[in-house]
C-alpha cells in the first residue's frame, strides 16, 4: 500500500468521513475543509504511532498536505 | 458611595461624538451607536416590564450577534446583572447555573430556543433574532432612567470551569468593564476610534467580552462579530472583507491560519495581533511573524481578574514570553508555603489589581481559599520572571487548557468511563504541533482488544458527548494506572509520559 493510502487509512481511523477522505487530493491543504484543529492533532498522533516517528512542533507548522506528510515520513 | 453605570459610560461619549457611526458589524447587518443606545434602553424597559428588579441575575445565552450587546447593555442599564453563558451550553450545565444564580429570565436566540426551552418551567424566556428581541414591544415608552449602581453592585457574571467540573460563578462590578479599557486598551494597545476590532473569542469568555464589548465602545471603535465557530478560512475571509486593525484570537486559530496558507507570505491589514487563552508557543510566534511580518502580543488574564494582567507590549514582544505586568496590577511568585521565590525561580503566580472579582458566587469556602486577605488571588499558574518578562511554566492543578478553554480532566474521564470497553482512565494535557489538547490513558476491560479502530471509536464516543476541544487526541492503553500508596492516581507521571 502506498504511503498516501496508508495516511488516508489513518484519517479514517481517527473518524474522518469516508467521502471526504476519498476525495482528498495529495496536494490539497488539509486545514481547508478536511481536518479541523482536533482532527489535525489526532492525525499527527496517529502518524507518530503508525510510523514510530516524532513530528516536531517546527515541522508540524509546515505539514499542510498529504504529500508534505509523505515527504516528512520518507525523509525521517 | 455610588459608582458609574458601565453601560452609560460606554455609550455616552459615542452619542456625542459620532452617533451614526457603526458600532457593530455582523454578517450583512450593522448597528450604529445611536441604534445601540436606543435598542439597549428598549431592552432595559422590556426587563422592567417582565418584572426584573435591580441586581437580579439574567441569563444571556446568545451567540456573538448584534443582539448580545443590546441585551447585555440593556441588563446593565436596568440594573440587572447579565450572566453571559455559551448558547451551546448543555442542559445539565445550564440547569446547574440557573439553580446556582437563581435567574428567572433567560435571553435566548431563536436558533437555540428549543434546546434552551428544555430547562423547565418557571424560567421566563426572551427570544431574540440576530438584532434583538422578537417580541413586539414598540409601544413601550422609552426607558430613560438608567440604574445608578452603588460601589458594591454587580454588573455581570461569567462562569468559569472548576477542577471538579462544576462551573464557578464569577461576578464583577461595573468598573471591571471600564478599567481594562484604560489599563490595557489605552495604555498598552493605544486603541482609538479609528480601530476596527475582530475577536474570535466569544462574548461569554472574559477575554471576548472585553475585546468585543468594552474596548470598541470605550474608544468609539467598530467591532466585527462572527456568531459561528471560527474556522481559519472564514476568519481570513472576514479579515480580508472588514480589514480589522486589531485581531484578538487564541494560539489554536493562529496555528490553523498558518496551516491553511500555501503562499510564503500572508498579507494582513492588522496593526496588532493579540493572543490569550493559553500560552503562545515560541515557534508559533516566530512562524506567524515569518509569514505575516506581524508580531503576536501574548497575554494572560482570567475570569476572576476580568481581563489581562500580564501582556506583551507592541513593538517589544518577546517570543515565548507572556509579557510584562500591566501597570495597575501587582504580582507575586510564591512557593507552596506562600513565600516569595528568588528571581529567576518558578513560583505560583498571585495577582492583585482593581478588576478582581470580590468573591465567587455562592462559594465562600472557595473564595476564602483562592482570594487572600491582602487582595491577591491564586491563579493556579506557575511562572518564571526574568528581567520583567514572565514565562509560563505550567499549572499547579490538573486543569488543561485546550483551544483557549479550560478542560477539567474529570469531565472527560466521566464520559470515557461510560464506554463499555473502558475499565478505568486518566486524562492529562499533551501538546502536538504547538496545539494543546487532552490525551487519555485507558485501562480496558478484560477481553477487549487494543486497536487503532478502538481509539477512533473512543474519540467519537467523547466527541458526541462533549465539546470538540475536550476530545482526547491520543489514547494510550495501559495494564494499570500509576497510583500512590494511598491509591491516588499520579497524574504528573502520566503528563510526563505524554512528553516523551
Amino acid at each position: 500500500m502506498s504511503v498516501i493510502n496508508e495516511l488516508k487509512d489513518l484519517m479514517l481511523n481517527i473518524g474522518i468521513d469516508e467521502r471526504i477522505v476519498n476525495e482528498v487530493d495529495p496536494d490539497q491543504v488539509l486545514a481547508k475543509h478536511v481536518l479541523d484543529s482536533v482532527d489535525y492533532t489526532a492525525f499527527i498522533v496517529a502518524i507518530e504511532e503508525r510510523y514510530g516517528i516524532k513530528v516536531t512542533d517546527r515541522y508540524a507548522l509546515k505539514l499542510r498536505t498529504l504529500n508534505d506528510f509523505k515527504n516528512y515520513i520518507d525523509a525521517y | 458611595m455610588g459608582a458609574s453605570n458601565a453601560a452609560v459610560e460606554l455609550l455616552a461619549g459615542n452619542l456625542e461624538l459620532h452617533p451614526d457611526k457603526i458600532a457593530y458589524f455582523c454578517a450583512d447587518k450593522a448597528l450604529s451607536y445611536r441604534e445601540l443606545e436606543k435598542e439597549s434602553l428598549r431592552f432595559a424597559h422590556l426587563l422592567k416590564k417582565k418584572g426584573i428588579t435591580p441586581q437580579e441575575l439574567v441569563l444571556v445565552a446568545l451567540p456573538d450577534c448584534i443582539a448580545f450587546p443590546v441585551a447585555f447593555l440593556g441588563c446593565l442599564l436596568s440594573g440587572a446583572v447579565a450572566v453571559a453563558v455559551s448558547p451551546d451550553i448543555d442542559g445539565e450545565e445550564l440547569a446547574h447555573i440557573v439553580g446556582d444564580c437563581g435567574a428567572r429570565l433567560l435571553v435566548s436566540h431563536k436558533e437555540y430556543a428549543i434546546a434552551h426551552s428544555a430547562i423547565g418551567d418557571g424560567l421566563k424566556v426572551v427570544t431574540c433574532d440576530d438584532l434583538g428581541p422578537l417580541e413586539d414591544f414598540n409601544t413601550c415608552a422609552d426607558f430613560d432612567r438608567p440604574f445608578q449602581p452603588s460601589a458594591d453592585d454587580f454588573a455581570y457574571m461569567l462562569y468559569s470551569s472548576g477542577s471538579t467540573g462544576r462551573p464557578k460563578g464569577v461576578p464583577h462590578l461595573h468598573q471591571s468593564l471600564l478599567l481594562p479599557c484604560d489599563l490595557v486598551g489605552k495604555a498598552v494597545l493605544e486603541i482609538t476610534c479609528e480601530d476596527v476590532i475582530f475577536s474570535t473569542s466569544k462574548f461569554f469568555f472574559a477575554y471576548g467580552l472585553i475585546n468585543s464589548l468594552a474596548l470598541p465602545l470605550r474608544f468609539g471603535a467598530m467591532a466585527i462579530l462572527h456568531p459561528e465557530k471560527p474556522d481559519p478560512l472564514t476568519v481570513l475571509d472576514i479579515i480580508h472583507r472588514h480589514k480589522p486593525s486589531i485581531f484578538f484570537s487564541v494560539p489554536t486559530i493562529f496555528t490553523q491560519i498558518i496551516l491553511s496558507c500555501t503562499d510564503r507570505e500572508l498579507k494582513l491589514p492588522m496593526r496588532l495581533c493579540c493572543s490569550a487563552g493559553e500560552a503562545l508557543p515560541r515557534l508559533l510566534f516566530e512562524e506567524w511573524r515569518w509569514l505575516t511580518g506581524l508580531e503576536i502580543l501574548d497575554g494572560i488574564g482570567s475570569t476572576e481578574m476580568a481581563y489581562h494582567f500580564i501582556t506583551n507590549f507592541p513593538g517589544r514582544a518577546v517570543a515565548g514570553s507572556t509579557g510584562n505586568l500591566v501597570p495597575g496590577f501587582r504580582a507575586r511568585l510564591v512557593d507552596e508555603d506562600g513565600n516569595d521565590v528568588p528571581p529567576g525561580c518558578e513560583g505560583n503566580l498571585l495577582i492583585s489589581g482593581p478588576t478582581r472579582t470580590p468573591r465567587y458566587w455562592n462559594l465562600p469556602g472557595k473564595s476564602a481559599e483562592s482570594m487572600l486577605p491582602d487582595g491577591f488571588i491564586k491563579t493556579g499558574d506557575i511562572f518564571v520572571e526574568k528581567e520583567g518578562f514572565y514565562y509560563f511554566r505550567g499549572r499547579s492543578d490538573d486543569m488543561i487548557k485546550s483551544g483557549g478553554c479550560w478542560v477539567s480532566p474529570f469531565t472527560v474521564e466521566d464520559v470515557l468511563r461510560t464506554h463499555p470497553a473502558v475499565a478505568d482512565c486518566v486524562v492529562a494535557a499533551l501538546s502536538v504541533g504547538t496545539i494543546n489538547r487532552p490525551g487519555a490513558f485507558v485501562v480496558l476491560n478484560p477481553g477487549t482488544e487494543q486497536t487503532p479502530a478502538l481509539a477512533g471509536e473512543l474519540r467519537r464516543h467523547v466527541r458526541e458527548r462533549l465539546p470538540d476541544y475536550m476530545c482526547p487526541i491520543r489514547f494510550r492503553f495501559m495494564a494499570e494506572l500509576p497510583r500512590t500508596t494511598t491509591g491516588k492516581i499520579q497524574r504528573f507521571k502520566l503528563r510526563e509520559q505524554f512528553a516523551l
